[in-house]
């Protein structure tokens, strides 16, 4: 008898202990918010807000909620992209569910989205956060989000950020045709291994590392299409504040310099500075090629007085395509050669460009030379450190690329 | 071998200061490296893990000089019996609020990281039951449980370095060389402390098959924690740099959540990360709680432990809930060990040491005469 009740007594201590019911959820009454957006809070110009704004039909009953008026609280606008659970299983056609809230702060939103979302919002599952121009140019608002999506346990650091020219919304909108989950969507293009360097990186750890160091960062960018969305491109912050825009070619170039480049593919004009008579008939030769490896160094020229740093690319390539005719052949040394000095040319030129650009027109040093003189030359960057901003538009940057090319496919 | 004689060998005794030792202070370590050392941190490290085998050394040589005599007895032997009775209270005390303050932080993570609805209590006294009913049958049962836990645990935390391998950029951990000395020297209480848990060695060290080996088990024990410390110190200060480990409450949590395993179906690396730390921080709070417990029953001159080990989980459930956030948690903590932990490990053992090396010589010198 004593054994059944003791039997009894564990069963039941056991069942109320472990169950854990205080943080006991079920899978569907979360809503998984799978990308983010974030823009400031901008009224529509010229129509009512508040309740007068809310639209009605021609029996006179409210479709719409009143637009927000904008009051100080009003500051951020969220954008959540909540994927449709029925969509995954076949079950209905509309693959995502946007809601657009206004607010004060990340939090405060999302807790009174919950006044017209059956669901508990839930962004440990978020993979990508997408900041809308408008709060890129504003430090503060930019700081408050960054600070919000670091401190929150659920969201990872492996989620993925970048910068919409214009809004951010625009950006989630759009369901892109290969896969409609916007935010799944983004994640991928993201974490393609094939991806060409033309945008950082953008994972979160990453930015927030740059940003807790420095303030200085590029964040990558993304346009909107009509059933694509582009990740190309990126955005160069100074203090915590988007400074400009790089295009594509000059985002690879940042990407060569910072270290973190993927390999990709360069083309070059073989034979475009030969005699006429040397052309064969043509003017040139298209050569892309293919770029396997990439390494950068910077060097500190020491003797000179004003700080002087040599950044040396090493690359290795393999040539993707020359020209169908018999007179070229490839296995000949010297033609490889001059492939290799196009290259090195050509990336140089490229390379000092963006240089040129990130020292006069951005005047912000977003390639790492803070990082490189504060690791191996610390001595130096204690005198530096506190004006490097006024300093790095001054100092002397050369650019040594060197080139291998290993293979040429499988013809001459 | 399968009795129950309250021994317990060299390897369980070596086992069970590990796992003692790790328990909170590795999830802020980087942190506080980094802010007394910046990246010269791992000097202070060494330095202070130095100094830690040294007085794990001072311990077990304590202990060596009475073997099978209880830390209460080998007071009175050496500093009469009313010191005896103070320092009895004094570890007691110690070994009490240290076991609540870890709990809480314990608490804290866990509130944090995986269950923010569950009451505080609950989780006390969730792991404070599976620490009491461990430690009813004494400090054999412990031993084994620490064998049992360590190998695989070591397995588990060397496959998630390997894992953090890739992630690391070595240039993070440079300059080196640059911190002044003085700076160094001041790092040396936080790395202290950060060692914390060696000091069971004075009470375990009574029950001991062979405690003529012990002073060499506690410097084993110190130098396999003290290699642990720096891995983690490479790897979170490696994969985060400098700046960003500073904002980080726990560093190494942060650290395993942006490691990827190739391959993996697990979305979540830090979850892994996290049942482990609960293993290594439930071997903290069980020998910490079974040492104060032998503690009062020394003091109280009792023959068996376990009657008094229920009885203290009221007081220490009670202290583990006294801070109101973790920011308090923290404050008291370094407030409880700076007034304990100099005292415990230092002061009193090289007081003992004094007597001993003083009676010795009083001895040879009657009879010399």
């Amino acid at each position: 008898m004593n054994k059944k009740i003791a039997l009894l007594l564990t069963i039941i201590i056991t069942i109320s202990t472990l169950t854990a019911c205080w943080d006991a959820i079920e899978i569907d009454e979360r809503a998984y918010v799978m990308s983010l957006g974030v823009d400031k809070y901008e009224p529509p110009s010229g129509e009512p807000t508040g309740e007068a704004g809310a639209r009605e039909d021609e029996e006179g009953n409210n479709i719409t909620a009143d637009v927000p008026e904008e009051t100080s609280r009003n500051r951020f606008s969220f954008t959540y992209v909540v994927p449709n659970v029925e969509f995954l299983v076949g079950e209905s056609d509309i693959p995502n569910t946007l809601y657009n809230s206004v607010g004060e702060n990340l939090y405060s939103v999302s807790r009174i989205l919950t006044t017209r979302l059956n669901k508990q919002v839930f962004l440990g599952h978020m993979k990508v956060l997408v900041i809308g121009e408008s709060v890129a140019r504003d430090p503060q608002l930019l700081r408050e989000i960054l600070d919000a999506v670091e401190r929150d346990q659920f969201i990872s650091r492996k989620i993925n950020i970048a910068i919409a020219p214009g809004s951010a919304k625009s950006i989630l909108e759009v369901e892109p045709l290969i896969n409609p989950l916007t935010g799944q969507f983004m994640a991928e293009l993201f974490k393609n291994k094939d991806r060409s360097p033309r945008s950082g990186g953008g994972m979160m750890g990453e930015i927030l590392e740059d940003f807790h160091r420095w303030g200085n960062t590029v964040i990558p960018r993304v346009i909107p299409g009509v059933a694509d969305i582009k990740v190309a491109g990126s955005a160069v912050f100074k203090n915590y504040q988007i400074q400009g825009w790089l295009g594509e070619a000059e985002t690879r170039a940042v990407e060569i310099l910072r270290g973190t480049a993927r390999p990709g593919g360069l083309s070059v004009r073989y034979g475009e500075d030969q005699q006429p008579q040397e052309r064969h008939g043509h003017d040139y030769h298209i050569v892309p090629v293919d770029l396997i490896y990439l390494s950068r160094k910077f060097y500190l020229n020491e003797s000179e007085d004003n700080i002087s740093i040599t950044i040396e690319i090493k690359t290795e390539g393999e040539i993707e395509q020359f020209y169908l005719d018999t007179k070229h052949d490839l296995l000949e040394p010297d033609m490889i050669r001059e492939i290799e000095d196009k290259i090195c040319t050509e990336l140089r030129d490229q390379l000092e460009e963006t240089i040129e650009k990130l020292q006069k027109e951005f005047e912000v040093d977003v390639i790492g030379i803070d990082y490189y003189l504060s690791r191996f030359h610390p001595k130096l960057w204690e005198e530096v450190k506190e004006e490097w901003g006024e300093i790095f538009p001054t100092i002397d940057i050369a650019v040594e690329v060197d080139t291998k090319i290993r293979r040429i496919g499988l013809t001459r | 071998m399968f009795l129950n004689n309250d021994k317990i060998s060299i390897s369980q005794m070596i086992h069970i200061v590990i796992l003692n030792m790790v328990g909170v202070g590795i999830l802020n370590l980087p942190r506080g490296l980094v802010e007394e050392g910046r990246t010269d941190g791992w000097m202070i490290l060494v330095l202070g893990g130095l100094i830690v085998i040294g007085f794990s050394t001072l311990h077990g040589y304590i202990i060596k000089s009475f073997p099978g005599r209880s830390y209460f007895e080998i007071v009175s032997l050496t500093l009469t019996k009313p010191v005896a009775y103070f320092a009895a209270t004094y570890f007691f005390a110690y070994f009490m609020g240290i076991t609540a303050l870890v709990t809480r932080v314990f608490v804290e993570v866990l509130k944090t990281y995986t269950l923010p609805h569950t009451p505080k209590g609950v989780i006390i006294l969730g792991i404070l039951l599976a620490a009491v009913y461990l430690n009813r049958k004494g400090i054999e049962v412990l031993g084994r449980m620490a064998e049992l836990i360590g190998v695989p645990l070591g397995v588990v935390i060397f496959a998630l370095f390997a894992a953090s391998w890739t992630e690391i950029k070595f240039d993070n951990l440079l300059p080196i060389f640059q911190t002044p000395f003085m700076d160094i020297l001041r790092g040396l209480p936080f790395v202290f402390f950060s060692f914390l848990g060696f000091e069971v060695i004075l009470v375990f060290g009574m029950f001991l098959s062979q405690p003529k080996k012990l002073a060499k088990a506690g410097a084993v024990a110190v130098s396999i924690v003290l290699m642990l410390y720096i891995l983690i110190n490479i790897s979170v200060l490696g994969s985060l740099g400098e700046q960003q480990v500073q904002q980080l409450i726990w560093p190494l949590l942060s650290t395993f959540e942006t490691i990827e395993l190739p391959g993996a179906f697990i979305e979540n690396v830090g979850v892994i990360v996290m049942s482990v730390w609960i293993f290594a921080i439930f071997m903290t709070i069980a020998p910490m709680y079974l040492a104060g417990n032998h503690m009062i029953t020394q003091l109280l001159h009792g023959k068996e432990h376990s009657y008094l080990g229920l009885p203290l989980l009221p007081i220490i459930l009670f202290i583990a809930l006294w801070p109101d956030s973790v920011t308090d948690t923290y404050e008291y903590m370094g407030t409880f060990t700076d007034y304990t932990g100099y005292g415990i490990v230092i002061i009193l053992p090289l007081i003992i040491l004094a007597s001993i090396v003083i009676k010795e010589r009083n001895k040879k010198g009657t009879s010399g005469i």
